[in-house]
């Protein structure tokens, strides 16, 4: 097996929350704010064993569920911004690149 | 606050979010057609193999869809194993709700199926059924039947069978209460019997009550037949043989109170239980 074999194996299925929220705003046209209260709102009103679970993934650590609490406290505070504010800002002011 | 990098870094496995939402009605899936399966260079090279496999077993095809290599080098994280336990429930559930075609390949000591083995043809179609993307490479073809006309159609052959079942089940009930109902008219017809014999008996018994001498009465006729039969016809009523018994059966019959000899002789010997034998002169 490669090197890119098991790279792509790592991020197999992984979706991101920004990548959910946008195929939603296509489905009907509503706004990422839109899209950001409903799917807020279902994962909220389902049982928390049946809800799909947070991931996280970055390069450098692959994919990983999100079970750590932070993380899992992280995401939903994304979540919960965008239903409050909508999409976000690009980059943060440690994040601009050079 | 929250920056889009991290908005790319949370996410959900897509299988998961894309089933989740369009159990609301809202579909985020790839393709009206068969589910998208990316090109097949997207594919790690043990996916790209096991697209080759004849029939997957319900672990593979889990490991599929979940993106495990399971004979891949490490070890399986408990979020890996949890992925995997929830994609078999997934899978071995809607083989049970008859939505996958499968079939059982090895069972447990108690007969249970332990592991179902799947066409890849069956698994697109429930993909499809259920807007997933299909998780293996390569184009599976499918039946000439449109995929979601052949998923409905084996669900409704399911629910048709289910139907003749409980048919025949109620059917079986019918015919077997039928025979219960004759078995019970039959026993009632024989209770009635029993009860007119019994009253019959009944009344016979009173009869026979009320005919028959008892106490004191029973002990007085005996003697006046036993006194007769010795002081008349000199009977010696205590003897083996009765002597003149016939002589007593005739003149009785005569006076019109005819009964059997046999019957004279059972009271004449009765009678000699009460009547105390006579004592020889000397």
């Amino acid at each position: 097996m490669s090197v890119k074999d098991l790279l792509a194996t790592q991020q197999a299925g992984f979706i991101s929350l920004h990548e959910v929220l946008t195929r939603m705003t296509q489905v009907d046209g509503a706004t990422y704010q839109e899209a950001a209260t409903l799917l807020h709102r279902l994962l909220w009103a389902e049982d928390e064993n049946a809800r799909p679970r947070w991931y996280e993934y970055s390069p450098l650590y692959g994919k990983r569920v999100a079970s750590d609490t932070a993380q899992a406290k992280a995401a939903w505070e994304c979540l919960r911004q965008a239903a409050h504010s909508g999409l976000p800002d690009a980059w943060s002011e440690d994040e601009i690149p050079f | 606050m929250k920056y889009l990098s991290e908005f790319h870094s949370f996410g959900f496995q897509e299988a998961e979010i894309i089933s989740f939402l369009a159990k609301h009605g809202i579909n985020i899936g790839n393709g009206t057609a068969l589910p998208a399966a990316a090109a097949d260079d997207a594919f790690p090279g043990w996916k790209r193999i096991m697209a080759l496999l004849p029939k997957l077993t319900d672990t593979e095809a889990a490991s599929a869809f979940v993106g495990l290599d399971l004979a891949g080098p490490g070890w399986l994280s408990d979020g890996d194993h949890a992925d995997l336990s929830r994609w078999q429930s997934v899978i071995r559930r809607a083989i049970r709700a008859g939505e996958l075609a499968a079939d059982e390949t090895e069972f447990e000591q108690d007969g249970t199926p332990k592991e179902w083995s799947i066409l890849p043809a069956d698994l697109a179609a429930w993909c499809l059924a259920k807007n997933l993307a299909y998780p293996l490479p390569g184009g599976v073809e499918l039946p000439a039947t449109d995929a979601g006309l052949r998923s409905a159609l084996a669900s409704c052959e399911q629910e048709r069978a289910q139907w003749k079942a409980r048919a025949g089940a109620l059917e079986a009930a019918g015919d077997q209460r039928a025979s219960l109902q004759d078995e019970i008219d039959r026993l009632r017809e024989e209770l009635r019997t029993k009860t007119d014999e019994v009253a019959a008996l009944v009344r016979d018994r009173d009869a026979l009550k009320a005919d028959s001498l008892s106490g004191k009465g029973r002990s007085t006729a005996l003697k006046i037949i036993g006194g007769l039969a010795r002081g008349v016809y000199g009977m010696d009523i205590h003897a083996e043989r009765l002597e003149r018994i016939g002589e007593m059966v005739k003149d009785l019959e005569k006076a019109g109170a005819g009964i059997t000899e046999k019957t004279l002789r059972d009271w004449i010997k009765e009678s000699a239980t009460i009547i105390e034998p006579q004592r020889t002169k000397r």
